[in-house]
């Protein structure tokens, strides 16, 4: 089911049925849950995320969009994420003034009004060039990369799993991010 | 490069939380190095959970969300629904009710009885319409409805007054003295009014009670066994551990005093002849006796007794009884 931005604004505005907004929610939510999750945890990304899709739907009358939708989302789950960080002091909780900094330039980095190219690594529309990037890989070491990007297994699992050491489990992982290294640079300038 | 130094698997380990302290020490120093380390980290942390996406959008993963999604949406659209009547429904209701609230309060404006109890009268016992009891001392005042209507039964009292409060917590009864409010829920307790009602002095026998300021501020709450002082001129109150029974005596008329101090039976013909009793018995404060006596028996009686028993003598003179050691 894919609807462009007009459509969807559309859809806001006249749509009184919640079957027509969950088509929305359906197509926004997992990039927008995925996005906050660069800034605070699971749990937390799915509330903010939830929240700003419910609020949107309660005000549908009264909210108006001088963006595309898109970026209105994603400048919203920026906010909330930012405005959760600071509230929950999550920026001083960290050890080392080295990470707290780090912490500071990536939020900023992460900015979808000044890095557009993360809203569309988001939203899917580099995917093309991604899993091509991904498919070149060599099978074990692709195998080993969707184990552990994919699918959240642990180094010492996916050793388990495939009956291979940690240490040939890292020089996978390491030759897959080199290769897109790269390719990342080129998409995210 | 001083980015070759890294080994780019320890990246990706930091992004996922699995680094150990000498490996997230190892890390940091290289993304402290150059701007175009900690992009390289950046990117690759863009695109791992870039690709959570995928999964989210999976649809067992996105049932869930869609579930709690419409949960939270079909709530908000029934408190629409809700508030959308009740605009209305409250509008009918504050024109319904003005009339009607004027018409149940048009009759009895709550009106108090008052019982009064004079120097050279007896004690008097009052049972409220609650069945709460209420022994009411000489020289006290006691105000009451006729019948408790509304949240709270409220009474007033200037004096002396030993209740025994109706168990009923939907309606919390409430002494009020000149200076403060005592709230009830079941319980026995002492109320003394003081200095010309400035002093309230307030002994629970049991339950429990808690005090209130005149501007409805709580300020203790008692337990069985305690004595409390307030004086609202200095909006202080002191509390002390007695034995209530020593201060509910007056009510009984016979008193059996059992293991008390010279100081402790002062007390309590204090509170049954409403005279000041001054004692000044240094080196007896800790001898212990028993004393009876009834309350129709005049004081001299019965400070003819108490010196019987005890190495004191007194002197009355004024309403005020001096005892000091003999």
């Amino acid at each position: 089911m894919s609807i462009k931005n007009a459509e969807s604004i559309d859809f806001l505005v006249n749509g009184q049925a919640t079957g027509d907004y969950e088509i929305i929610f359906k197509k926004y939510f997992p990039a927008l849950k995925a996005y906050a999750q660069l800034f605070v945890h699971e749990q937390v990304a799915e509330d903010i995320v939830q929240d700003i899709l419910v609020y949107l739907w309660e005000n549908r009358g009264n909210i108006q969009i001088h963006t595309s939708l898109e970026a209105y989302f994603f400048k919203s789950v920026y906010q909330r994420c930012i405005s959760h960080i600071k509230r929950q002091n999550l920026l001083l909780k960290h050890h080392s003034q080295i990470e707290t900094n780090l912490r500071e330039e990536e939020i900023s980095y992460f900015d979808s009004e000044k890095n557009e190219a993360i809203r569309k690594l988001f939203m899917n529309d580099l995917q093309k060039e991604i899993s091509s990037a991904i498919d070149s890989l060599p099978p074990k070491c692709r195998e080993v990369f969707e184990m552990s990007f994919l699918q959240d297994y642990k180094n010492k699992e996916i050793s388990e799993k495939l009956a291979i050491s940690v240490n040939t489990v890292e020089s996978h992982i390491t030759n897959a991010l080199k290769a897109l290294r790269g390719k990342l640079a080129k998409l995210m300038p | 490069m001083s980015d070759s130094a890294i080994n780019e698997s320890l990246i990706f380990k930091y992004i996922q939380g699995q680094c150990s302290p000498s490996e997230k020490e190892e890390i940091l120093q290289w993304l402290a190095q150059s701007q175009e380390n900690r992009e390289v980290y950046f990117r690759f942390k863009a695109l791992f959970y870039a690709l959570k996406a995928n999964s989210y959008a999976q649809n067992t993963h996105l049932e869930q969300s869609v579930k709690s999604f419409r949960q939270k949406t079909h709530r908000t659209n029934r408190i629409r629904t809700i508030m959308a009547i009740s605009k209305y429904a409250a509008i009918l209701i504050i024109a319904v009710s003005i009339p009607l609230f004027l018409w149940l309060t048009r009759s009895p404006k709550q009106e108090f009885i008052t019982a009064q109890v004079g120097t050279n009268d007896p004690i008097k016992s009052i049972t409220l319409n609650d069945s709460t009891k209420v022994w009411l001392n000489k020289n006290s005042k006691l105000s009451y409805p006729q019948a408790f209507t509304g949240d709270e039964r409220l009474v007033k009292l200037e004096g002396e007054a030993y209740f025994e409060v109706k168990k009923d917590s939907q309606h919390p009864f409430k002494v009020q003295t000149p200076s403060i409010t005592i709230c009830v829920l079941g319980t026995s307790f002492n109320v003394k009014t003081l200095n010309n009602h400035r002093l309230t002095e307030t002994t629970l026998a049991e339950g429990k009670v808690s005090l209130q300021k005149a501007d409805g501020k709580n300020i203790a709450v008692m337990k069985p066994g305690e004595q409390t002082n307030f004086d609202s001129q200095t909006n202080s109150l002191t509390t002390k551990e007695v034995d209530p029974e020593l201060y509910s005596g007056w009510r009984q008329g016979a008193l059996l005093l059992k293991n008390v101090t010279i100081a402790e039976i002062a007390k309590v013909i204090e509170s049954m002849y409403r005279i000041h009793v001054q004692v000044n018995t240094a080196g007896l404060e800790s001898k212990k006796y028993n004393f009876t006596f009834h309350r129709t028996q005049p004081i001299d009686t019965v400070m003819e007794m108490l010196q019987f028993i005890a190495p004191i003598k007194y002197k009355i003179k004024d309403k005020q009884i001096h005892i000091s050691k003999n």
